[in-house]
């Protein structure tokens, strides 16, 4: 079972995890890469209808934000995608960290299709912004053999329908 | 809480085989990467929100 849920950001949790965030990258490397992360997350704490909103990918172990998820849910919440990810900057020395940053995508897809299962969303959409990032969801799309389930792909989005 | 605990306990073999799904699609592709790869996946938002913020004040 994985050590990961999404859960939806408080004002004060933000504020802590933004705390903790700047006393692992320092003060210059976070006014420079996580400032704008931050100042964007601010402003989308609440579900707005048709704009993205900041979820927090919680480590159930430590208490803290492994990671910062832009996800979207249709009117209605008939869908859910998840656009960007962003990992915390403990995770970004990746020759020390590589193996918890692979569990940490295979967590993060996993919990996010949950998420829009749970939620009753028939599809669930997970954007490849990149070539790296399409690279991951077609070989999850080529590994999705579940019976009762469908996996395709609509231009860069990797669509899941479950049930 | 309770709502997912439930969740989970009546879809445990469907959500068993969506992670074995996911795991093997991330660990395979995952495989290819090198490091440097695997860095510009992880750091990527991080340049595009720079990028859009410079976007939205240049214009």
């Amino acid at each position: 079972m994985s050590k990961y849920q999404i859960r939806e950001f408080t004002p004060e949790r933000l504020k802590e995890t933004g705390q903790r965030w700047r006393g692992i990258a320092g003060e210059d490397e976070f006014d420079i890469e996580l400032s704008g992360l931050f100042d964007w997350c601010t402003t989308h704490l609440q579900p707005t209808d048709g704009d993205s909103q900041a979820w927090e990918l919680h480590n159930t172990d430590n208490g803290e934000c492994d990671a910062i998820m832009e996800m979207v849910d249709s009117q209605k919440g008939a869908l859910t995608k998840l656009l960007k990810l962003f990992l915390t900057p403990k995770l970004w020395d990746v020759e020390a960290n590589r193996e918890a940053v692979i569990s940490l995508y295979i967590d993060l897809f996993v919990e996010a299709i949950k998420a829009g299962a749970l939620k009753g969303a028939k599809d669930v959409k997970l954007y490849g912004r990149n070539d790296l990032m399409l690279s991951l969801l077609r070989s999850i799309h080529a590994h999705w053999q579940i019976e009762g389930t469908k996996a395709r792909f609509e231009g860069r989005f990797l669509t899941i329908s479950i049930g | 809480m309770t709502n997912v605990i439930q969740f989970q306990r009546s879809n445990a073999d469907l959500l068993a085989k969506v992670e074995r799904a996911v795991a093997a699609g991330v660990m395979s592709a995952a495989a290819t990467m090198s490091n440097d790869e695997l860095k510009t996946l992880v750091l990527s938002p991080y340049r595009e929100l720079a990028q859009d913020e410079a976007t939205k004040l240049a214009a």
